[in-house]
């Protein structure tokens, strides 16, 4: 498929994609083959849920992708991971709505990578404490609960 | 612009998503993660590497309280596998229950596993190993693998064999390149140290010995061969195996002993010993003229031993250049 799409973000911003980067969202492609079978005239295809901050970060991102794909860099994926950081400068607030337009989108590869961000970050701090402070998470056992767990946790120590 | 900043948290993410997220952390890492809070409390059952480094059997807990920490993470766990590893497990653990966390891991569909023995060749490896359908990777270090199991029917998936320090003969190489078909030939071999050559057709083998530049050991054992096959060492144009040092040749017939071992010689330089266990004789060279031409050969060091050995089912007799027992 060749051309361009124009998209249109959940806060009205219209955008003009290259049908390949286009294609790398399941959602999307399967979208564009229905308007395609129908032969109707392309309307702007309104994505409800994604805002153009996080929609101009999937765009970068699909460059990268299809660029990755032609080219045989001997580690795609650690090279994307790379650049997915890069997109979200470290703000943890934009990987998760990264995600979650990821999700809706169904780009799965981007996904995968945005996976093993969160749990690379998860895995490297030094306790529970920082683990619910980082991700602002409430500790919701109870102290019994909480010493149970504890037993099984030391098991594995 | 200003922009509206509703923090999002891990929570407000589908509810699909944090079991993936929490099965790609390591397994250790995830037994912590546990602790945070009662949604994350069976996070580590998801792992989808399991991997037991050395100093989790060498501490301080028994052989007892190890087995059972694996079997309960087995019992636990749920969801595919990926990777089980396990580091220098054999001494506390039975090879019944190893094999046992291996049938659970391939149940799995665990696609890598790497077992590392400290200690070499003492314990086979486990066969449970050969009925993980899923394999695409398999490292060992210092085992012995002398038997396939009855009814092996290959790993299709097998793209690499790491084999470091495994004792193992020709058969099996042939079987496992036959019936693995992702394997990328001898290449995943190239590490092996010692080899075995089985009631082998030996002339065939003798270009396998370019494969392993690092062979240190070598054992041809009741071949069907004669020492011509030999030969052919000289018209492969095998590279000198710098490293080969310890060879045994416990073969049929010898017709030309004498060139046998100058060829031998000639691409072992770093050759330490040479046993030779006779079977049926030397062709009328008599074990003293034997000896004695050898001597007069050029060896590649002067700490080259030939050792001569008369063979019966339960006695070895090595006598170095010494024949009175031989002849």
């Amino acid at each position: 498929m060749e051309g361009k799409v124009i998209l249109s973000s959940s806060d009205g911003q219209v955008f003009e994609v290259d049908m390949k980067v286009a294609m790398i969202s399941q959602t999307l492609s399967n979208m564009l083959k229905d308007t395609e079978d129908t032969g109707s005239e392309t309307a702007p295809i309104k994505l409800a849920n994604v805002s153009s901050r996080i929609f101009n970060l999937i765009i970068e991102y699909g460059k990268y992708h299809v660029e990755a794909q032609k080219s045989d860099t001997s580690e795609p994926t650690a090279d994307l991971k790379k650049r997915v950081r890069e997109l979200v400068a470290d703000d943890k607030d934009t990987l998760f709505q990264l995600m979650i337009a990821a999700n809706f989108l169904h780009i799965q590869s981007l996904l995968d990578l945005s996976y093993q961000i969160v749990a690379e970050d998860i895995a490297a701090c030094k306790d529970q404490q920082m683990i619910r402070q980082k991700y602002n998470i409430e500790n919701d056992y109870s102290p019994e609960e909480e010493e149970e767990v504890l037993k099984l946790h030391n098991i594995f120590e | 612009m200003a922009r509206k900043r509703s923090r999002l948290t891990l929570d407000d993410l589908p509810d699909c998503i944090l079991p993936l997220i929490l099965s790609k952390i390591p397994f250790k890492q995830a037994v912590h993660c546990s602790l945070v809070s009662k949604g994350w409390k069976f996070c580590w059952t998801f792992a989808k590497n399991l991997k037991f480094p050395e100093d989790f059997f060498s501490s301080s807990r028994s052989p007892t309280e190890i087995q059972n920490i694996i079997d309960l993470i087995f019992e636990r766990h749920s969801g595919p596998l990926e990777v089980f590893e396990l580091n220098n497990v054999r001494f506390c653990c039975s090879s019944d229950k190893i094999s046992d966390w291996i049938h659970r891991a391939a149940l799995k569909g665990v696609q890598e596993i790497k077992i590392v023995e400290k200690v070499s060749e003492i314990y086979e490896v486990p066969a449970a190993i050969f009925l993980c359908q899923n394999l695409r990777s398999l490292a060992l270090k210092n085992f012995l693998l002398t038997n396939l199991p009855d009814g092996f029917g290959g790993l299709a998936d097998l793209t690499t064999l790491d084999l470091c320090n495994v004792d193992l003969n020709d058969k099996i190489v042939e079987l496992m390149l036959q019936l693995c078909p992702g394997l990328e030939s001898f290449t995943a071999l190239r590490t092996l140290r010692r080899i075995t050559f089985l009631n082998g057709i030996f002339w065939r083998d003798v270009k396998i010995l370019k494969e392993f530049p690092d062979l240190e050991h070598m054992c041809v054992h009741k071949g069907q061969c004669s020492d011509t096959d030999f030969f052919r060492l000289d018209d492969e144009a095998i590279l000198p195996l710098e490293n080969l040092k310890w060879v045994h040749l416990n073969i049929t017939y010898f017709h030309h002993p004498v060139h046998l071992l100058s060829c031998l010689f000639g691409i072992a330089p770093a050759l330490k010993t040479l046993l030779i266990s006779r079977k049926k004789g030397f062709n009328g060279v008599r074990a003293q003229e034997f000896i004695n031409l050898a001597w007069n050969l050029q060896r590649p060091s002067t700490e080259t031993k030939v050792f001569l050995s008369r063979c019966t089912a339960n006695e070895k007799i090595c006598v170095d250049c010494d024949l009175v027992n031989f002849i």
